[in-house]
């Protein structure tokens, strides 16, 4: 059921191509609307697969480091769960009030473009009710959110999730210390390139290891809470008496431990890139938010429970890989299967996160915020080519000197003040278009309890742990606006641009679509 | 069927575009060739299952081709180039010269990503696994705790220490945290000077190596203390005196006689004056102490002593004497001695061809020996001193225990006294592959004084360390029965923080009894001549603020030597184990601090910062507690950034062990690392617990 249901999904992801290729071949002025084919169920299906990826067989740690106690990790897993399903709600409200592919792109270009905007309400759609955006600067947030999101958050979020793979695939080689960088630095770099090999091979193929990585990590986290209920049946409960032994006083490792357990979390917007091909979207969006959020969040409460019922806390921290030891302890014999399955996981989050930039990619090259060739399509395979190698390149670059813990950083403090700006666009335009249809409409206490929360957590680990990489990354947004003025105020291209793009072109057998 | 349109379309569309630099060769596009493409197209086209962007532009140019809509649409809307059409683009980008650079960047990003394959192998397959825990011996964990028995304890009331005395302080030492004793010398002595007592004597004068010297008792109170030292989980070793005997000892007495047909003549290193007469010394070797190393026997032969002209050398290359040697080895082995310390390893062999030793410095002048007019300092000893034979000797030595041990199962640990350079002293751990001594006593460490600062420990650990050969065990050493006391050369201020170090270095440390109250030297220091027993490092152990310090009763006799009279004034055992700070409970708490920790006992060594003012380092393994060492050698106040110099160092840490006369920080608390302040001479521990890195 599952299974069909998210490759049913993964083809979406390459619908509106579809569409305008489908425009043309009709022939006529108008384009055709985007045909509405996710449902409710297909809708939260892709929620929790694209949530559900590394986070839980890394994050119980940390958490659990931060907090200090049992009782307290879960109350703040359930309190991550509680404010990203806040989160979507205010995106939910956006996505039905802009009904629009592209996620925080298309509410930011929605919320500052205000001609565009009369355009869309007059009923254009969105490529067509866009200019270039010469001569003004009501682009910009969407601009730096393109920026940002293809040259920080994706490839960090591809290294990360390939590290985590790179981790767990050369751990079982150094069960009882740390495996050295070097290994496990190479280990990713080779998996990197066969998932980026995949996904420039096969629509198809990658769609498929989707779907199988989409299973496995389901069956692992079946497979740790059964055997967590099981230790629990059986009367193994010591760990959850005196639940609140050892919590700590500080706020700060609070925060931190509520970081860790947010990265579990991440994905929780994905259904907003894909609004237009969403069933009835006005009601079906709202509820897969309400239903695949608190499922997600329930299935990690309990994944956390089958941790704790089987290893204690102190266990727990000394442990390199928690899933691992986990294993360990319950499958005897077969304890081979959690590596295996959280390698299948992370492949599978990878091959995702991989799959869905060239989506991004695609938006953001529409509307020609990047070099168009980013968004071309190689010949025969159809498949996103050089935003592929792009992420690749970027992320390759990025496990060269990493610490992983500098890259979460990096990924936290870009996507969550993204979060910010967009919750901030639905206040704005509250006030700036307060007789707009809201088919569904979010209680005004949320977006203001979300962006709170995003700017803590943009502010508090700069503030907690100031690094000198949250100084790369604001110098880097700030080269955004230093790319902007040039490029797309000013509208100057280069020729060269051209002689490159069609070197590009020719050697990779690339082609463009659409419009 | 729309083949034939399709080269116009292109053609025109790239002449719009402008786009002169793509057209190398493209006038002679034929039809042929784009029909092959077409057909190529589609061949994809039908083959791929998810295909939707290529038929439709497809259509797309069909429907320009008729003309609806105008071919370089793209272009005349401005903007950003949008990149060549799919169809031109199949033509050029199938031709040999766009394919094969296609395949050469292929096989380039193959090869490279094979190789990284290949190196990801090689590198799970070779890498050194999870480190086992190495096993460390027991003489590896062990806190050495030398004593020099008559000053230990008098238990007899004759004012002379002796092994009983020893033995009743065990459950003492025991409590210390010292896990092995190091004996001086007890073996009977000579009384070569007439009208002295053998306690004033060199304890290395001795007439019988197989026995114990009156004084301290016999064999069967040494029986008794090994037993009770070996019933404490406790090792005991004794010294070794291989290079020499008394001039008393019977071998000597015997080789003096005839030298014709005489066992014992080759025992010792006889040979015959220089000149005509046969009166002259036979070279210009110089004894240690007094003048030239040759003494004439009553038949004009000369015989060789490096120490007093009462201590004749021993001739190690005597077949004989080595069978003695070990027989006294095997004789000690048998009543549990758990090993032994060489003494003057360094002087065991003398060149066989007697050749002068070199004079290098002429301008020191020494006036009471007639005859030779430079002192024994003026002479580079190439030839009586770290011979290449002596590391042959200690080898065969340390084969000798390791037979013993493997048949009694368990290691004997052999050390030894070294004179010269750092070469020379790490090849008394074995030369060309053969095991010598398992660690020659650090004299590098008694080199610091009062006004060393971080940097001169800094500079003795590291020179030290990049010396020691690889799977060598290092050594601490605070003091011996021959060089200053610790209290003495550091000052009560330095004592501390370099009783930190050398207990929590990878190594074992060696401490002399009276270093964990400060003990000092007497004064005014005892007027002892070479050779003689009284030196200022010696004094009685004040164990109380009692009647002779606790030494021994209160109606007995004085004790040897003078009490050092600051026992009234804290400096005893028992005022010390009563004040938390003191120097005693700081030993105490560093000696239960290191016991059984694996970071200690095998953990990495990782320095941090090292400057003028302080020395730090971590000891950490895999899995287990970290701890960071920070000590304040200098006078004033230092503030230092430790978090961040290494990875697992915290930002803040808890307080195991603090040390010093001015403390900022107490043991339980937690002290900030980024970062440390600490007080003048203030030394601390702190750990934090293993976090295992899971990604």
């Amino acid at each position: 059921m599952r299974l069909e249901f998210s490759l049913r999904i993964l083809a979406k992801l390459k619908m509106p191509l579809k569409q305008m290729d489908d425009s043309k071949m009709g022939g006529q002025s108008e384009r055709v609307e985007l045909k509405r084919d996710v449902g409710l169920m297909s809708g939260i299906a892709l929620i929790i697969g694209t949530m559900i990826g590394s986070g839980i067989f890394i994050s119980p740690k940390g958490m659990l480091e931060g907090s200090g106690s049992v009782g307290l990790t879960l109350i703040l897993w359930v309190l991550c769960g509680l404010l990203v399903t806040m989160g979507a709600l205010v995106y939910a409200e956006l996505g039905t009030m802009v009904p629009e592919s592209g996620g925080e792109h298309a509410y930011l270009m929605f919320t500052f473009d205000k001609v565009r905007r009369r355009r869309l309400k007059a009923g254009a759609d969105a490529g067509a009710a866009s200019d270039s955006g010469k001569g003004s600067l009501v682009r910009v947030p969407a601009f730096l959110y393109d920026w940002v999101a293809l040259f920080i958050i994706r490839p960090t979020m591809f290294a990360i999730m390939a590290l985590a793979l790179g981790t767990y695939a050369v751990k079982p080689f150094y069960p009882d210390c740390d495996p050295p960088d070097m290994a496990v630095k190479l280990t990713t770099a080779v998996a990197m390139c066969i998932i980026a090999f995949i996904n420039c091979l096969s629509v198809k193929a990658a769609t498929y290891v989707q779907n199988i990585t989409t299973f496995t990590k389901l069956l692992a986290l079946v497979i740790i809470s059964i055997g967590g209920i099981v230790m629990l049946a059986k009367g193994n409960t010591e760990n959850f008496e005196d639940g609140f032994q050892g919590t700590t006083s500080e706020a700060g490792t609070v925060a931190i431990a509520f970081y860790n357990g947010l990265w579990a979390f991440d994905g929780w917007n994905s259904l907003n890139f894909i609004t237009e091909e969403l069933k009835d979207p006005t009601k079906n969006l709202p509820r897969a938010i309400m239903i695949g959020i608190p499922l997600t969040t329930l299935a990690y409460v309990l994944a956390n429970i089958g941790y704790l019922a089987v290893m204690t806390k102190e266990e727990i921290m000394i442990s390199h890989a928690v899933a691992v030891t986990w294993g360990d302890r319950m499958l005897g014999v077969m304890s081979w299967l959690i590596p295996c399955f959280v390698v299948a996981s992370t492949f599978g989050s990878s091959n995702g996160c991989l799959f869905a930039s060239g989506r991004l990619t695609f938006s953001a090259g529409r509307e020609g915020h990047f070099p168009k060739v980013l968004s071309f399509l190689r010949i025969g395979s159809n498949t996103p080519v050089p935003a592929v190698l792009f992420t690749l390149m970027l992320s390759l670059c990025l496990i060269i000197p990493g610490d992983l813990s500098t890259l979460i950083d990096f990924f936290s403090f870009a996507s969550w003040l993204f979060y910010g700006l967009t919750t901030a666009s639905l206040l704005i335009l509250r006030v700036t278009e307060p007789n707009m249809h809201r088919p569904y409409k979010v209680p005004l206490p949320v977006p203001i309890i979300v962006l709170l929360a995003s700017i803590y957590l943009v502010i508090a680990p700069i503030v907690q742990n100031p690094g000198v990489q949250f100084v790369y990354a604001v110098i880097f947004i700030l080269a955004g606006l230093v790319v902007y003025v040039p490029f797309i105020y000013n509208g100057i291209h280069f020729k060269f641009v051209d002689t490159i793009t069609i070197i590009i072109q020719k050697l990779l057998q690339l082609a463009p679509t659409g419009q | 069927m729309e083949s034939s349109g399709i080269p116009t379309i292109t053609s025109g569309s790239m002449q719009k575009d402008g786009t002169q630099w793509i057209g190398e060769g493209m006038t002679g596009q034929t039809v042929g060739e784009s029909k092959y493409d077409e057909a190529q197209v589609q061949q994809k086209r039908d083959a791929s299952v998810v295909d939707f962007a290529l038929p439709s532009s497809r259509r797309a140019s069909r429907k320009s081709f008729s003309g609806k809509q105008d071919p370089s649409r793209s272009i005349s809307e401005g903007g950003p180039y949008r990149g060549m059409g799919k169809e031109e683009l199949l033509r050029f980008s199938n031709r040999p010269f766009w394919r094969n650079l296609r395949y050469i960047c292929m096989s380039i990003v193959l090869t490279g990503w094979l190789a990284l394959l290949i190196t990801v192998v090689a590198i799970v397959l070779t890498y050194p696994q999870c480190r086992e825990a190495e096993t460390r011996d027991w003489w590896q964990k062990t806190v050495i705790y030398r004593v020099y028995v008559p000053s230990f304890l008098d238990s007899n009331c004759d004012g002379i220490g002796d092994l009983e005395g020893v033995r009743r302080n065990l459950d003492y030492l025991h409590d210390l945290g010292v896990n092995t004793i190091a004996l001086s010398p007890i073996y009977p002595l000579g009384s070569a000077k007439p009208g002295l007592n053998s306690i004033h004597l060199s304890d290395t004068h001795i007439v019988n190596h197989t026995d114990i010297d009156p004084i301290y008792g016999d064999l069967e109170d040494f029986g008794k203390l090994v037993n009770y030292t070996h019933e404490l989980g406790m090792h005991i070793t004794l010294d070794f005196i291989p290079n020499h005997t008394s001039d008393e000892h019977p071998w000597f007495k015997e080789s003096k006689k005839d030298a014709k047909e005489n066992w014992y003549r080759s025992y010792y290193v006889w040979v015959k004056g220089l000149d005509a007469n046969q009166l002259q010394v036979p070279n210009n070797w110089k004894s240690v102490y007094e003048c030239s190393a040759w003494k004439m026997n009553i038949d004009n032969a000369f015989y060789l002593h490096q120490f007093m002209e009462s201590q004749p050398d021993l001739n190690l290359r005597s077949e004989k004497v080595r069978d003695e040697l070990k027989d006294i080895l095997k004789f000690w082995l048998d009543l549990g001695v758990d090993g032994f310390y060489i003494r003057d390893s360094n002087f065991l062999f003398e060149d066989y061809d007697f050749r002068d030793d070199i004079l290098a410095l002429d301008n020191l002048t020494q006036v009471e020996c007639p005859g030779l007019e430079h002192p024994h300092e003026a002479y580079e000893h190439l030839h009586t001193q770290g011979l290449s034979e002596n590391f042959d000797m200690l080898a065969h030595w340390r084969a000798f225990l390791d037979d013993y041990g493997e048949k009694t199962n368990q290691y004997k640990i052999l050390l030894a006294d070294v004179d010269g350079s750092y070469t020379n002293f790490m090849d008394y751990y074995g030369l060309f592959n053969r095991d010598g001594v398992d660690f020659p006593l650090n004299k590098f460490s008694l080199d610091l004084e009062k006004s060393s600062d971080g940097l001169g420990v800094a500079k003795m650990v590291k020179t030290y360390m990049a010396n020691l050969p690889s799977k060598r065990w290092p050594n601490w050493m605070s003091g011996d029965d021959r060089s200053p006391r610790l209290a003495d050369r550091l000052g009560d201020d330095l004592a501390k923080p370099y009783l930190m170090m050398s207990m929590l270095l990878p190594g074992t440390p060696y401490f002399y009894y009276g270093d964990e109250i400060g003990l000092r030297a007497n004064t005014p220091a005892p007027s002892g001549a070479n050779g003689l027993r009284e030196k200022p490092m010696r004094g009685p152990m004040l164990w109380a603020n009692t009647s002779h310090a606790g030494f021994s009763d209160r109606f007995c006799p004085d004790a040897w030597m003078p009490l050092n009279n600051q026992y009234t004034n804290g400096m005893n055992v028992q005022f010390q184990k009563d004040d938390p700070t003191s120097l005693w409970n700081l030993f105490r708490n560093l000696t239960r601090l290191r016991q059984g920790k694996p970071s200690f006992e095998y953990g990495d060594y990782i320095p941090l910062v090292h400057d003028d003012e302080v020395f730090s380092f971590v000891r950490e393994f895999d899995g287990e507690k970290g701890y960071l060492v920070a000590l304040n050698f200098a006078s004033q106040p230092a503030t230092k950034q430790l978090h961040g110099l290494h990875k697992t160092v915290p930002g803040s840490a808890k307080v195991e062990v603090v040390g010093g006369t001015q403390v900022l920080h107490h043991k339980g608390g937690s002290a900030g690392l980024d970062p440390l302040k600490l007080m003048p001479y203030e030394g601390i521990v702190v750990s934090w617990d293993y976090e295992a890195k899971e990604l």
